[in-house]
């Protein structure tokens, strides 16, 4: 079984950060948002367990699964927050929702 | 405890009373008790200490500050002078406090008008008793404070605000140089010790220092003592209720300079000019005062201007070396003046608040008891004997005709307007026709025990005098000169204002008289003088700089940080994915660095 070389692991994952980034900047859906962020958590999950293959060592895969308990938590907190802000402002268009902005004194 | 009991209890216990009255919510009863016990007892412990055996006491309490070589104890001393001050001051003030909870009561101040004579008669016993010029300096400026207070008590008239202002700038003049000459004392003899410091004086004599030091005490004490060219501030401090003008702007207070000048007297026997130029002062004052006080239709103001007048005779027996007939004379003056406003202030209660002469006349039949007392203070007043006055004032000018007969001469002038002023005040009272009748309160019992007493005080006080006078002068021909000028001026108020009135009305129409009036009437232009002189520069250049330039880097240092803010402002957009994009840039940046560098 011929391993997957190093480099090919890591470019599927930068692509798949570069991917993930574009969407959190180019979408204003929150929901879209937080799936870019999974696809980020990935990425990065991604290049940990390449990393951890390479050198033979346990701990990529030790912080893959702090990565998968973390994006649960976010995700949890991350949807309370957009069922909060859709209750409040009846819509999920981040660009609509700017409150939080130093005005002119 | 040891009999007497210290001297610190003197302003401990008035000093008590002002902080149980300012913070305690009490009810009037108590604060009448409280605001007048703590006196009492004081005037108690004033008179153990002046019944005990006559000995210098000098106590140390604890030290205050001490920095290098200078040390500054609370400490306290006792002698002839301040015993004499200490009973004037607890003594007379006892009875003013008394006549205060009559004259006071009902007033919404009754707290703070009580707090703030507790705390004056507080610093006035701390000035008396220093033993060092700087504790003194504590209680001159303590008294400055209470006067201000007081002054302004009656806070609502924006003019009582601005006679209280008056006083306290004016007297600040004064008080800088006092602080001055301080320095100076220190600076030179090292010491601010006043038994040290006058027992170092001697290997100066003839220095030039000296005299400058000499110039800057008599500065402070011209101040407060409100004596040409500082007395403007005298008349406007009849603002306050009428007991503070007896017991501070009449009987204590502004007798202050006296003391400090008395007390230092070895300096100036050192510097004989500036030891001129003090019966000078007091001989100016006293005629000039007289001739305003002769004019006054307000009651009180021309009391204040008599005040001004008699404290110019005690400069001019300390300019003349008779600091202790001086002080005779301040003593018998806090007598008879404080029986004189006290006697005004029922007057003046009686006439609702009324306190234009003017409205007044005939009260001899409706208020008898105050006329006697009244008459008694202008008898006392006008030095006729066998008055408290005449024995001070005799002793002052009796001095003054030995040292020089010009001095003399200013003396004996203002004798004949003393009893000029003092008895057209008589006059125009309790004689003449009713204008106004006297249904207002009455007297309280209280209040006529306290003017009973005090008339009592005028009558004899001058049989005792405190300090043992220099030498008592053999009789001669002079000394018939003082009561013969106050029976002549007694002669002429009768004359012009009882039996000929319409002298004065001829009078009136001349033109140069109106003016001399008017003049008199103002101070001798003194008010509008300082008013050009000071005032008006001073708010002209306010005004000039009122953008005040030493401000500018200050202004631009804000302005430029209001700048940057401003153009800072937009990327606080409150949008999210503005935010995650400056943090993907930031992150690329520094990655981008870090891989190039």
């Amino acid at each position: 079984m011929s391993a997957v070389p190093l480099t090919h692991v890591l470019m599927l994952s930068a692509i798949l950060f570069t991917l993930g980034m574009a969407g959190l900047l180019t979408r204003r859906n929150l929901i879209f948002m937080l799936m870019s962020l999974e696809v980020m958590f990935n990425a990065a999950g991604l290049a940990f367990i390449a990393a951890g293959a390479r050198w033979g060592q346990a701990d990529g895969q030790i912080f893959f699964i702090l990565i998968l308990t973390l994006a649960a938590a976010e995700v949890g907190v991350g949807l309370g927050l957009a069922l909060q802000i859709h209750h409040r402002f009846r819509t999920l268009d981040m660009d609509k929702v700017c409150e939080l902005k130093e005005t002119e004194p | 405890m040891s009999w007497p009991l210290p001297l610190w209890f003197i302003p401990a216990l008035p000093l008590a009373g002002f902080l149980l009255l300012s913070l305690l919510p009490l009810s009037s009863r108590a604060i009448a008790w409280i605001g007048t016990g703590s006196v009492g007892l004081a005037a108690l412990v004033s008179l153990s200490e002046i019944l005990a055996p006559a000995v210098v006491i000098h106590q140390s309490l604890d030290t205050w500050m001490s920095a290098a070589s200078l040390t500054i104890p609370f400490g306290f001393y006792c002698d002839g002078l301040t015993r004499t001050m200490l009973g004037v001051i607890t003594g007379v003030g006892f009875l003013i406090h008394l006549y205060s909870t009559a004259y006071m009561a009902g007033d919404e101040g009754y707290r703070r008008f009580f707090a703030a004579m507790n705390l004056f008669v507080a610093a006035m016993t701390v000035l008396v008793l220093a033993d060092n010029l700087v504790f003194l300096y504590l209680g001159w400026e303590g008294v400055g404070l209470c006067s201000f207070l007081l002054i302004g008590h009656w806070y609502r008239d924006p003019a009582n605000g601005r006679a209280a202002r008056k006083a306290f700038i004016v007297t600040r003049v004064g008080d800088t140089a006092l602080v001055l000459g301080l320095f100076l004392l220190f600076d030179r003899l090292g010491s601010l010790d006043i038994q040290t410091l006058l027992a170092g004086l001697e290997p100066h004599t003839g220095s030039s220092w000296l005299k400058v030091a000499g110039l800057l005490l008599l500065g402070g004490a011209l101040g407060k003592s409100a004596q040409f060219p500082l007395q403007v501030w005298l008349p406007d401090a009849m603002a306050g209720p009428t007991p503070v003008s007896a017991l501070i702007h009449a009987a204590t207070m502004v007798t202050a300079g006296v003391y400090l000048l008395a007390r230092l007297h070895p300096l100036y026997d050192l510097v004989p000019d500036i030891r001129l130029l003090v019966a000078v002062v007091g001989g100016v004052t006293l005629l000039l005062a007289g001739c305003s006080a002769l004019v006054q239709s307000d009651l009180k103001r021309a009391l204040a201007w008599s005040t001004i007048s008699q404290i110019g005779y005690m400069f001019l027996g300390l300019g003349v070396g008779a600091w202790q007939a001086s002080v005779f004379h301040l003593m018998t003056h806090a007598f008879f003046k404080a029986l004189l406003f006290l006697s005004a202030g029922v007057v003046i209660m009686a006439l609702h608040h009324q306190q234009d002469l003017e409205a007044m006349g005939g009260l001899r039949r409706r208020l008898p008891g105050v006329f006697w007392c009244f008459l008694i203070g202008v008898t006392a007043l006008a030095a006729l004997p066998p008055a408290a006055g005449f024995f001070s004032k005799e002793a002052i000018l009796d001095r003054a005709y030995e040292v020089s007969p010009g001095l003399w001469l200013l003396g004996i002038g203002g004798a004949l307007l003393t009893s000029l002023y003092g008895f057209r005040l008589v006059l125009r009272v309790f004689f003449g026709p009713e204008k106004t009748y006297p249904d207002g309160q009455r007297p309280s019992g209280v209040m006529m025990m306290v003017l009973v007493l005090l008339s009592g005080l005028s009558l004899v006080g001058g049989l005792f005098p405190p300090l043992a006078l220099a030498e008592v002068s053999t009789p001669r021909m002079i000394s018939l000169a003082g009561p013969g000028v106050s029976l002549l001026g007694l002669g002429v108020a009768g004359w012009l204002w009882y039996l000929r009135p319409q002298i004065l009305h001829g009078w009136r129409r001349w033109p140069l008289m109106a003016v001399l009036n008017r003049f008199w009437l103002d101070g001798w232009g003194f008010d509008s003088l300082y008013h050009g002189l000071f005032v008006q520069p001073y708010q002209t250049l306010s005004r000039i700089n009122r953008a005040d330039f030493l401000n500018l880097p200050f202004d631009g240092l804000v302005g430029f940080n209001r700048t940057l803010h401003a153009a800072l402002l937009p990327t606080q957009n409150g949008r999210l994915r503005w935010y995650a994009t400056g943090m993907g840039l930031g992150v690329a940046v520094l990655i981008a660095w870090g891989l190039c560098a």
